[in-house]
């Protein structure tokens, strides 16, 4: 009897905690909540006036709807649009999902959409993306949920442009300042936007789309990378990215989260200024560095391993144009030698490496390694560390980058017609001029057959490789850690985005 | 005494001025703002328009005539980055600044005075040994490294505390503590000379001679004269506190001025930075009049001489 009272009492016991913990699951999945610690400040809620994805952009893809969005997997998955097409080499018709209004109930319709890509190329208002829908010609609107854009040239990315751009609503627009309130259209509401501190969102229950994941998301700003981690680690924050690698295994090794890292979509090279001795029409000095550097060696010490060498081109797999037949050339200081002396230097010479500071990372560490691998080669390296600003000035503005510099580039439609252009001849960022390069990636642009251009890509980044106009490095990783509380789908390109979570 | 404050404002104007004209020229020295505000694609027609817009493409001594003409009607112009009135965007920022200032200039001047008495009064003691070394190390250690250290054992494995962002009580526990450690260090090592200094003085003597009780010669009469050079010390400090604390704020994602200031040179953000460092001299200097004015209350010596 008291044996088995006993075992009742347990049996009951261990239903009841059973019972008790799948409810306090359920509440704890239903009513959790979002916190992503951010490393910079969110200062404008504009859709039109920043370009910046992993801050901005991505805040405000909570509140407004896009034409188009690029799902975890980069496919370009339908929004306010439920399919595009090309219709000839100028037009790009979009049919729209009906019925899609604004929190202040506004339609969300063809002709909104109209108004949005006017206010963007509105010559008084200025916005600061209107670089991007500069060939945009005319928007026709067909009807409420039929829109035509004409543009002057073809313009094969325009469907991927549209997923950095969000719909404001028109008339709500006139009397507000979108850069600080929203009415939104997403599957957030803004709450609370406190200037360099958070920002508050909460599930917006008129949403046309599926029921985001939390009930409510936080933003934090905060820019120390300890700050960040000891915020996930307190159990403060769920989503933190963009700290040194060698956090990795800290935060691993706390239980509280996983943290890894994923190769990004942002190319970083080590460019060389050919418009000017020594590289200038001296092709063997290029080859020359470019075998004297070790990539999987600096992944291997500095990334922890994580990080995917570039292939000899700028594109990574990620985007439009990658050509997969392409290899990076071997480290090999020893033919580094050799074409350093047919390059004109048997004993070597002086070369800068500019640096710019607080922007990609670990730049400072990286130009230490190189200089060192390139001392290896008789290569005396002067590295000069520049604030971020003054560096873009000397680099965009003046067209006098030192003879090196170490720097990324990424282009968020994802399309080579985008990254490419960055080294055509005549392009401010470029230094290189090679017409048959130019050439190419000029034919590809003018059509938009998909097949056509693929191979017009394969040939130009055929040709990069084979006259290299700097080093291909790797693509940045990207560092990130997620609580244990939720499941994150991993990207490589820079959107943080609630409905990319779901709580665990 | 009147006459004496009039020259010390005029003074400050002055000052302020010559802070004004020097950022001014610092900001536009460091770069183009357009570049970094417009996407990779922007042509160079686009970044034209775009200094245009910003009032950066005038000749130098017209965009500074202009702005002194903005700043004297009191409008330090748009942000490029908030879209907002500049002063706005830094004003806003006050109150989570004097917020952090206040406790932890209360903090560092509580335990900095009690540290500094005991330190004086137990001389040749342990005890002395004891707060001077923890004022030592306190105002040698990098608040940098403090306030990880504190994050990480409040925060991270006790959980007692917020690792940051600025809320309720708790929020700011940890960033004042970190704020008013070399506040707190300096008021001590500083008081407790002065007050071995004062101990040797005449009067003193005399207090002891007359049979006061040891309350009324220390408190009394010491330590009334040996806080003027502290108090002095405070205002200092003061000024330094309530312009803004960038390390703190940055660590414990504090929104308050300094950072607010610092993100906008980064994004070169020029009427933020030019608002911002306004504001900062303005209250710096601010600070440095009240000293003045309390230096003259305490100790009529020095009203008499001005």
């Amino acid at each position: 009897m008291g044996a088995f009272q006993n075992r009742l009492t347990a049996g009951t016991c261990l239903v009841g905690a059973l019972m008790l913990s799948t409810a306090a699951m359920t509440i704890t999945a239903a009513a959790q909540d979002l916190t992503v610690a951010l490393p910079t400040s969110v200062n404008t809620l504009d859709p039109h006036n920043t370009a910046t994805v992993g801050t901005d952009l991505s805040v405000i893809s909570h509140l407004y709807t896009p034409l188009v969005i690029r799902g975890p997997d980069l496919a370009l998955q339908p929004a306010l649009a439920t399919s595009w097409e090309a219709v000839d080499d100028l037009t790009w018709r979009f049919e729209l999902r009906p019925g899609v209004t604004f929190v202040n109930g506004e339609p969300l319709d063809a002709e909104a959409v109209r108004w949005n890509i006017e206010r963007v190329l509105d010559p008084d208002f200025n916005a600061r993306v209107q670089s991007w829908f500069r060939p945009i010609e005319e928007v026709r609107v067909i009807d409420d949920t039929t829109l035509e854009i004409v543009t002057n040239a073809p313009y094969p990315a325009l469907a991927d442009q549209m997923s950095s751009f969000f719909l404001l609503p028109p008339q709500w627009t006139e009397a507000h300042n979108p850069a600080a309130e929203a009415s939104s259209s997403g599957p957030y509401e803004l709450v609370e936007f406190v200037s360099g501190d958070r920002i508050v969102l909460q599930a917006n229950d008129d949403y046309w789309g599926e029921a985001p994941p939390f009930q409510t998301v936080e933003f934090r700003m905060m820019p120390e990378d300890s700050s960040r981690i000891a915020a996930l680690l307190a159990d403060e924050a769920d989503f933190v990215q963009y700290f040194p690698p060698s956090e990795i295994d800290r935060i691993n090794e706390s239980g509280r989260a996983e943290a890894s890292a994923i190769s990004g979509i942002r190319f970083m090279l080590v460019k060389f200024n050919n418009l000017r001795p020594p590289f200038q029409d001296n092709p063997d000095l290029r080859m020359a560095i470019n075998y004297a550097i070790d990539r999987q060696g600096i992944i291997d010490s500095l990334f922890n391993g994580l990080g995917d060498i570039a292939n000899c081109q700028a594109l990574s797999p990620a985007y439009f144009g990658y050509n997969a037949e392409l290899e990076p050339a071997p480290y090999d200081p020893q033919r580094a030698r050799e074409l350093l002396a047919s390059a004109g230097y048997p004993d070597g010479l002086e070369l800068d490496l500019e640096v710019p500071l607080g922007r990609y990372v670990q730049a400072q560490e990286i130009a230490q390694v190189i200089a060192a691998m390139l001392a290896e080669i008789g290569v005396d390296v002067n590295i000069i560390e520049m604030e971020f600003g003054a560096w873009l000035d000397k680099y965009r503005n003046a067209g006098d980058l030192g003879d090196m510099s170490y720097l990324g580039q990424a282009w968020p439609t994802l399309d080579a017609d985008g990254l490419l252009t960055l080294f055509e001849p005549g392009n401010a960022y470029a230094y290189y001029e090679n017409e048959q390069f130019g050439e190419l990636i000029r034919e590809a642009r003018s059509i938009t057959d998909r097949d056509r251009r693929q191979d017009l890509y394969r040939e130009a980044t055929q040709v990069m490789c084979e006259d290299p106009p700097h080093v291909p490095m790797f693509f940045q990783p990207t560092t990130y850690a997620v609580s244990n509380d939720i499941e994150w789908q991993v990207r490589p390109d820079d959107w943080v985005r609630a409905f990319d979570m779901a709580p665990r | 005494m009147s006459g004496y404050f009039a020259g010390r404002l005029l003074e400050s104007l002055v000052a302020i001025l010559g802070v004004l004209t020097i950022v001014f020229i610092a900001a536009r020295l460091t770069g183009d703002p357009a570049v970094l505000l417009l996407p990779i694609s922007a042509t160079d027609a686009d970044i034209a328009r775009m200094r245009q817009e910003l009032g950066l493409d005038r000749p130098l001594l017209e965009q500074y005539l202009a702005f002194l003409a903005d700043v004297l009607r009191g409008d330090f112009g748009v942000s490029f980055e908030h879209h907002r009135p500049a002063m706005q965007v830094v004003l806003e920022r006050l109150p989570a600044t004097f917020e952090l200032a206040g406790v932890a200039l209360l903090i560092g001047a509580a335990v900095g005075i009690a540290a500094g008495l005991v330190a004086a009064l137990a001389r040749g003691t342990v005890l002395e040994l004891i707060a001077m070394g923890v004022a030592l190390i306190g105002q040698a250690t990098p608040i940098f490294w403090l306030g990880i250290v504190l994050i990480l054992v409040f925060a991270v494995e006790l959980q007692w505390l917020p690792a940051g962002g600025r809320g309720g009580l708790d929020h700011i526990i940890l960033p004042a503590i970190t704020l008013a450690t070399f506040t707190t260090a300096s008021i001590a090592r500083l008081l407790r000379s002065s007050m071995i200094e004062v101990l040797k003085e005449d009067y003193i003597r005399t207090a002891w001679a007359k049979g006061l009780v040891p309350r009324i010669v220390y408190l009394r009469h010491a330590a009334r004269n040996a806080l003027i050079p502290v108090i002095t010390m405070i205002g200092i400090l003061a000024g330094e506190l309530f312009s803004g604390a960038v390390v703190t704020e940055t660590i414990f994602s504090w929104p308050g001025v300094g950072r607010v200031v610092v993100q906008a040179i980064e994004t070169k953000d020029f009427a933020v930075v030019q608002a911002g460092v306004t504001v900062i001299s303005v209250i710096f200097i601010g600070f440095n009049l009240l000293v003045d004015l309390l230096y003259g209350l305490v100790d009529p010596r020095i009203r008499i001489a001005s």
